[in-house]
């Protein structure tokens, strides 16, 4: 056999599902619950164990996985990007061979149910919608670190207010120019925080405790949501632009904001063979192929006072 | 950008609103009636208030269309009131709860009054039963007082004289004082000042907002919306300097911990003035003598790394950085200054300067806050009054607040020769942060013309022009702050941003090169990879940006921390 050489690695656990309740001190049946899945991939000298069949160095994935649920249970997990900063220094600092860890958690819809004008249950939920917040670490041994939080799977439609005309044409176009469109995305938002204006990983737990970690995810799936409703798009392209920039200019710890959204596409259902016209009015839901268009969008230069 | 107010009494230890309340609490008529007619008299109380002569209300009205006229004098009012101050003696200025009315001060004019002849009183017991509005307790007093604030105006000077009338429906005599007292003013010039107060009185009674016909003329309009907010500062509470200090303190925590990097300053490792026991000497010499801002730096973080509680070696590190573009280690150093210092003046204002930079304006909102609740207590003490709870998420609402209290402080000195041109740049960075740009660089401008050697206002101005798509215009102001400091490498940077976005790309990473040229230090050898502790990112990541419209991708990965920058223009020139 040819000599070979191992050039890139990592393991870890992926999938580990929980779900944490978190009881209110002054009144236990008061209740938070956050159902998470949890994905930890581990770099480091662990080389001999792929090319010498040399397990000494492994931590087995079902350790990752214990540590994960241990660490659940006893450390505050809300918001995720807290708990995945505190799995990370926990992987770094108790295992020497470690130089770098993933950790991505994707946490679960569960809304509290509410009466009807309006009062919360206390401990009864409701999944509305398949969406995901996702929280994404990267951390290595010598403190760089890059956090990325975000949603995913948020599903819009509109069923007026966009348009698509003035596109590129060429003898393989056949696509005709509309001014009136269902627009329908599955929302993949996703904001990288600035890691030089936080400098060390330790910032994310002020960052949280302070309500800046929430306040910037309520703010971008907000500002999502306007813009999606309000702007008469053009395309999904210069919608996407216009949130990520307004996202921008609302959380100045954030260095950048992706989008990747697929055009779901709605076709108008042809009449003509019964004589009928049809007015924007019924449509067929295009389950393949779908658009795909991303963009990051990050601050331009500017002058300092 | 001069607003009105008027009068010499800046200092910050007294009320700036002092000459409002001495209004209030002396009656001036008889002082006028020694110097007019008597029938003049109530003419002349009036006239008081229509100071403002028209051409001044032109000048107001222009300011307020955002002309670009230069500073408008209001020299001829000034003058005015300082003759009512010559002729009023000192009443009790407790000036502490605003202009709260203040009940012993009642007492005194009351006990003075008696002191009168009898003639006076006749004619004020007089006058009181005639008036309908008797308010027998001192209770009503404050809430006649806030509604005769809701005079837009000139707020503080009318609303001390409704205070004045008021005073004469309670104090019989009241209008006595110790020069004159004895003194029997004419009997007609009396009847016209019982009419007017009637009329006054009724209209007072029924509406808050019944616009004072009498003394309507001034300005009209002009400051609504900045004096609105004022009147219901007016209030019976109050929060003791202590009270407010402790809220202001909740509320920057707050901002602060959101923004957790610049918790500790990074010291470079290799510091040729470490054991210097006169680092922060050298430091301020090296300043002055024009040599490398990072040799100045180095000079003062040896300073404070002997003694961390060293406060103004922390304030000129923060202020070094800042114009070295380093704006996260000037941030770490001024944060540290304000701990050991929380009123130091400069730093505050340097700090919320460099919070607008990076975006948060709520934080800076805070410092600026700070600031002129330090410098400008009473003003700053009133609005809190009014609203306890900076509105975290209002980022416009809490600007417009803020900006209130600046403007009040501007008003206090709107001649050049007593301007504070820390306000009006503390306004022109208010204005900067929601993009009115116009007003800012008026702002911008004034300072300048106080401090017209000044490279940073130079530099601030570049910004605003620069901001507002004027890039030859901001050149000219970059340049010009680069002559007062050769080494102002922020300065320096900015132009690299300008010529940007003209286009002139050489000409931009030029300076940007240079700028970094001015980060190496002699002495300070050369580390590996150029690991030096505190970077200037922006000016990193504005010369790839460069790079980039230029289409010179090659060279982007050349361009890091600790980069040379000599050798690296080879690669493009």
């Amino acid at each position: 056999m040819a000599p070979t050489v191992l050039t890139a690695s990592t393991y870890g656990k992926d999938n580990v599902k929980f779900l944490k309740v978190k009881k209110d001190p002054s009144n236990p049946q008061k209740q938070e619950v956050m159902e998470a899945t949890v994905k930890i991939l581990l770099t480091g000298d662990f080389d001999i164990s792929y090319t010498k069949a040399d397990n000494s160095p492994i931590v087995p994935t079902d350790t990752v996985k214990n540590t994960i649920l241990v660490e659940a249970k006893t450390f505050d997990i809300w918001p995720i990007e807290r708990f995945a900063a505190h799995l990370a220094e926990h992987f770094i600092k108790k295992y020497s061979h470690v130089s770098g860890i993933d950790v991505t958690i994707h946490q679960h819809r569960w809304s509290r149910i509410t009466k009807e004008d309006g009062t919360p249950y206390d401990h009864s939920f409701l999944k509305d919608g398949e969406e995901l917040r996702v929280a994404s670490l990267n951390y290595k041994r010598n403190g760089d670190f890059v956090l990325t939080s975000g949603l995913k799977d948020l599903t819009v439609l509109k069923s007026t207010g966009s348009m698509f005309y003035g596109f590129h044409d060429c003898d393989y176009t056949t696509l005709i120019p509309v001014t009136d469109r269902i627009l329908s995305t599955d929302v993949d938002a996703a904001w990288e925080w600035d890691s030089k204006k936080l400098g060390s990983i330790k910032a994310i737990y002020g960052l949280a405790e302070s309500g800046a970690i929430d306040a910037a995810f309520k703010h971008a799936r907000q500002v999502t949501l306007d813009l999606f409703a309000i702007e008469n798009s053009p395309s999904v392209q210069a919608t996407m632009y216009n949130m990520a920039s307004k996202i921008l200019s609302l959380v100045p710890q954030v260095r950048t904001v992706s989008y990747s959204l697929p055009n779901k596409h709605y076709f108008l259902i042809d009449y003509k063979w019964k004589g009928l016209k049809n007015d924007n009015e019924v449509f067929y839901p295009s389950p393949h192929p779908n658009g795909l268009i991303k963009c990051t969008v990050a601050r331009d230069i500017k002058a300092k006072l | 950008m001069s607003l009105l107010g008027g009068g010499s009494e800046c200092s910050t230890g007294a009320n700036p609103l002092a000459h409002f309340n001495k209004h209030a609490q002396e009656d001036t008529s008889l002082q006028q009636s020694l110097r007019n007619q008597p029938g003049q008299q109530r003419r002349m109380m009036l006239r008081e208030e229509n100071q403002m002569s028209m051409s001044e209300k032109q000048h107001m009205e222009s300011f307020m269309r955002n002309d670009q006229t230069g500073a408008f004098s209001f020299q001829p009012m000034a003058n005015e009131l300082s003759n009512i101050h010559r002729h009023t003696p000192l009443a009790n200025q407790n000036i502490q709860r605003g202009n709260q009315f203040n009940p012993q001060e009642f007492q005194q004019l009351n006990m003075r009054a008696e002191s009168a002849g009898p003639g006076w009183t006749s004619e004020f017991s007089q006058s009181v039963s005639h008036s309908p509005a008797q308010l027998p307790s001192q209770q009503q007093q404050p809430s006649m007082m806030r509604s005769s604030l809701n005079r837009p105006l000139m707020g503080g000077m009318s609303s001390g004289f409704m205070m004045g009338r008021s005073a004469m429906s309670h104090a019989p005599g009241v209008h006595a004082n110790q020069a004159d007292a004895g003194r029997v003013v004419e009997v007609e010039s009396m009847q016209q000042w019982e009419d007017t107060f009637k009329e006054y009185e009724a209209g007072l009674q029924g509406r808050e907002d019944e616009p004072i016909e009498v003394n309507a003329n001034i300005m009209d309009g002009a400051f609504e919306q900045v004096w609105d907010n004022i009147q219901e500062t007016y209030a019976d509470t109050e929060l003791t300097n202590d009270e407010y200090q402790a809220a202001w303190e909740k509320d920057f925590e707050q901002y602060a911990i959101s923004r957790m990097n610049y918790g500790k300053y990074a010291f470079e490792e290799q510091n040729q003035f470490a054991n210097d026991p006169d680092a922060y000497e050298i430091g301020l010499k090296l300043m002055e003598s024009g040599a490398k801002l990072s040799e100045a730096a180095l000079a003062f973080e040896a300073a404070v790394q002997q003694n961390p509680d060293h406060v103004n070696a922390w304030l000129k590190l923060g202020e070094v950085q800042t114009q070295n573009e380093k704006e996260s280690a000037g941030i770490s150093a001024l944060e540290k200054c304000l701990q050991l210092s929380p009123e130091n003046l400069p730093a505050l204002m340097t700090l919320a300067i460099s919070y607008v930079n990076d975006g948060y304006d709520n934080a800076a909102y805070a410092t600026l806050e700070r600031w002129i609740q330090t410098k400008y207590p009473q003003i700053a003490q009133q609005a809190r009054v009014e609203n306890p709870d900076i509105e975290a998420d209002d980022r416009v609402a809490l600007n417009k607040r803020i900006t209130q209290l600046f403007i009040k402080a501007a008003q206090l000195s709107p001649d050049v020769a007593n301007m504070d041109p820390d306000v009006q740049t503390g306004l022109g960075v208010l204005f900067y942060s929601i993009e009115e740009f116009d007003k800012t660089m008026d702002c911008f401008r004034a300072a300048i013309g106080v401090r017209p050697d000044d490279a940073l206002s130079w530099n601030r101005l570049g910004a605003s022009l620069a901001n507002s798509n004027r890039p030859e215009e901001a050149i000219e102001a970059y340049s010009r702050a680069l002559q007062l400091n050769p080494n102002f490498v922020r300065a320096r940077y900015n132009l690299g941003v300008s010529y940007i976005n003209m286009g002139m790309y050489d000409d931009a990473i030029e300076h940007l090169l240079t700028g970094l040229s001015m980060h190496k230090v002699d002495g300070l050898e050369e580390i590996p990879d150029g690991m030096v502790s505190n970077q200037s990112t922006s000016l990193l990541e504005t010369l790839k940006r460069a790079l980039l419209a230029m289409d010179r991708r090659d060279l982007i990965d050349k361009v890091k921390p600790g980069m040379d920058a000599d050798s690296f223009r080879k690669f493009l020139f």
